[in-house]
């Protein structure tokens, strides 16, 4: 299996930075992009249409190159809504149908901003669907105060995949958090839902919303690794340049330590991501890959900072050094790959398909 | 799961609980290190006042300088009940610090002068030790006290000073000999904030507190200032963080926040049936309990003249480490909603593990981990330098 990032993906990476070096915090705290103006730049630069979860246009690029996009916007700490865009069409795009299909379009071309609803019970979020209707509570949705619309999946006596238009919803409700990230509560209480706006069904619902659950965690790993690269820039450049004990303090080994426990941390991540992104591309079962890689991830997003922490001691703290602004986007991120429980079950039975039988 | 303890020591945690449960209401508890908003400052001058009249500041120092005589162990219950209600008890420059100093190197003079005031929570301290270029190696640093007839004139700056514009008085380390090492160049000084030369530029920090970078720019205090003997200044920082004979009782402060976890935990159906949830609790009621019985064996030691293991070195390391481990593992058990600030109706236990998370990269307060280690392998167990 390559391991490589995609063929594209040093170029794709270049343009990302110049993009995203106006969302930056890093250079200037003050540098917000407006909602509507981020989706416009990403539809004419045609970055809401890439890539294909269902393999058949040949011509898309691949996860592993899509991926250099959100390394940068890791690396740029950029806040945008381009991984939640992506999780949706990618979800409308495995379901297939006409409607669905018409929908990925619409969010392809920035005429449709619809964030995914896709409530993590193991988290305590539920939706659920039942007799055309949704009720329940779904926690943590990115950018839900921007959408015009949802792509709800609700639990019930069969799951759904549901459009719904975002001001149906009984409430959407900011949720402060510590990087004062646009995240929300969305609420539904018993909000009727057309039978037209129910894309998929069952089976069919739970394999478009895992795609793009996949997909969606291979990027969001792409972004942690490109956040913990530019940390650790940042980290060892400060292990060079703070002088204790009559020389800099990265020519002691607890430091140098450190400073490679970050770099480890960040590796690990990026090697899980492209063997993830790789089996996804192929069309290999993802399962063993996707698993071990947010369980890598979740552990690297606290890594990350705890060392970047360690070796800045005292200025970390402060709020004028960056090191939070990292430290407050990995445990943002951290929870988007899983909880542990869900991880390691996934894992052990991936492990079980691919073991048994095989006798070694 | 406390070690076993006397009745008396028993009815003195109780007369405590007492007092907090009179004199501090639930809304007004907070972590004085970190939040010092003009209003919940004055809660805690108010409640400091109020610890300091009952004469429980100083329980360790003698009678005649403020104190109760009492042995360690009554100090470290007093603490303990402190950080597990969250109590804002102010001036811990001035109660541990600049006390300690006074008390190992003051002379008779200063200990009846400056004690009192620190007991009654007449003079509050910031600490001036740390500055830019002078962290961990404190060797580094390059304020100066200069000798000018009955004044010395002390000039540099100090970083990271928290709490400086509510003090009365800075707590200095500078050079009063150049030429000299660490331990036989640098004296320990009183200096009143207030004092012409002194600016203070306040910084907010990750955990919602602010501290100040301190200049001293040709301030001059009378010869009275220098706290004990000139040159002894190092000497007498060592010794003053253990002249309590008490250990900062942060695992008391844990096993409230890990009490709250499990209530918030069992109210969540089918929560601890996850065994990921059990391991987790089980490891922060390790790390509560291993800090606790450390301590217990820093104190028991001082009080009956045993050395501790490697000077004690351990605990200081178990302490920085576990610190930030605790915030890791406990936001890991609440998930996402623990990033929630309290202004989220979604933010579990009022939105205070987000506040904890980030106050848990305080931890290089007092020496980062990394010095505590060099200091453990090199005292401690005779590694080279």
């Amino acid at each position: 299996m390559e391991l490589a990032w995609g063929e594209d993906f040093a170029a794709l990476a270049d343009v990302s930075k110049s993009v995203f070096a106006r969302y930056s915090p890093l250079e200037d705290r003050s540098n917000t992009v407006p909602f509507a103006d981020q989706v416009a730049q990403f539809a004419e630069l045609g970055w809401l249409q890439l890539g294909d979860p269902t393999g058949a246009d040949a011509d898309s690029p691949s996860l592993a190159t899509i991926a250099g996009i959100f390394v940068e916007a890791g690396r740029a700490l950029a806040a945008t809504p381009l991984l939640e865009l992506a999780m949706s069409r990618d979800t409308a795009l495995v379901i297939g149908t006409d409607e669905a299909t018409g929908l990925a379009k619409r969010i392809g071309n920035g005429e449709a901003v619809v964030v995914p609803v896709f409530p993590s019970p193991e988290w305590g979020s539920a939706v659920t669907y039942e007799n055309g209707t949704l009720d329940g509570v779904a926690l943590a949705v990115d950018h839900a105060g921007d959408a015009d619309s949802f792509l709800v999946y609700a639990s019930g006596s069969e799951s759904v995949v549901a459009v719904v238009e975002a001001s149906s919803a009984t409430a959407v409700e900011a949720m402060p958090n510590m990087g004062g990230y646009p995240m929300f509560a969305v609420t539904f209480d018993k909000v009727p839902v057309a039978d037209g706006a129910v894309l998929a069904r069952g089976a069919d619902a739970d394999r478009a919303v895992e795609v793009a659950e996949q997909r969606g965690a291979v990027l969001r790993a792409a972004q942690l690794y490109g956040a913990g690269l530019k940390l650790l820039d940042i980290t060892v450049l400060y292990a060079q340049q703070r002088h204790q004990f009559g020389g800099p303090i990265g020519r002691f080994q607890a430091v140098q330590y450190l400073c490679t426990d970050l770099a480890i941390a960040a590796h690990f991540t990026s090697v899980h991501a492209r063997s993830a992104a790789a089996a996804l591309d192929a069309g290999l079962d993802p399962q063993p890959h996707i698993g071990l890689m947010r369980k890598q991830a979740a552990k690297a997003a606290q890594e990350i900072v705890h060392s970047a922490h360690e070796v800045h001691a005292g200025i970390g703290y402060m709020i004028e050094s960056n090191v939070h602004l990292f430290t407050d986007a990995a445990k943002r991120w951290q929870f988007d790959f899983g909880s542990a429980a869900r991880n390691d079950a996934d894992i052990v039975d991936a492990l079980d398909r691919i073991y048994t039988g095989t006798g070694r | 799961m406390r070690p076993t303890l006397t009745e008396e020591h028993e009815a003195w945690r109780a007369e405590i609980r007492e007092f907090l449960d009179a004199e501090l209401p639930k809304e007004h508890a907070f972590n004085p290190e970190f939040d010092d908003a003009p209003e919940q400052w004055a809660i805690a001058v108010e409640f400091s006042k109020k610890i300091a009249a009952k004469g429980w500041i100083g329980l360790t120092w003698p009678k005649e300088y403020g104190g109760k005589g009492l042995t360690p162990i009554f100090n470290q219950i007093f603490l303990e009940e402190l950080y597990a209600a969250d109590a804002p008890l102010i001036n811990s420059v001035g109660i541990f610090l600049a006390a300690g100093t006074i008390l190992v190197g003051g002379t008779e003079e200063q200990k009846k002068r400056l004690l009192p005031d620190i007991a009654n929570m007449r003079t509050l301290w910031a600490e001036g030790l740390t500055e830019p270029g002078a962290g961990s190696d404190l060797g580094s640093l390059r304020t100066k006290a200069v000798k000018d007839g009955d004044y010395w004139v002390i000039t540099g700056e100090k970083a990271f000073t928290s709490w400086g514009p509510m003090s009365d008085v800075l707590y200095v380390a500078a050079r009063t000999d150049p030429e000299a090492s660490l331990s036989a160049g640098v004296s320990i000084f009183v200096v009143d904030l207030n004092s012409p030369g002194v600016t203070l530029h306040p910084m907010r920090n990750y955990g919602g507190g602010v501290q100040s970078s301190t200049f001293l720019d040709h301030v001059r205090v009378p010869a009275s200032s220098l706290i004990g003997e000139e040159g002894k200044g190092w000497q007498y920082i060592m010794r003053a963080f253990y002249a309590s004979g008490t250990v900062e009782p942060i695992y008391a402060m844990q096993e409230a926040r890990l009490r709250d976890l499990l209530e918030y935990c069992k109210a969540i159906p089918g929560k601890l049936d996850d065994p990921h949830v059990k391991a987790d609790l089980a490891e922060l009621a390790g790390i509560v309990q291993t800090q606790r019985l450390l301590a217990y064996e820093i104190i028991g030691d001082n009080t009956h003249g045993r050395q501790t293991p490697w000077g004690g070195g351990v605990q200081q390391v178990a302490a920085k480490e576990y610190e930030p481990v605790f915030a890791q593992i406990y936001d890991r058990v609440l998930g996402p909603t623990s990033q929630l600030r309290s202004g989220s109706s979604y933010a579990p236990l009022n939105g205070k593990p987000e506040a904890w998370y980030r106050q848990s990269f305080a931890n290089h307060a007092g020496g980062t981990s990394q010095l505590k280690r060099m200091v453990l392998a090199t005292r401690g167990l005779g590694l080279p330098r």
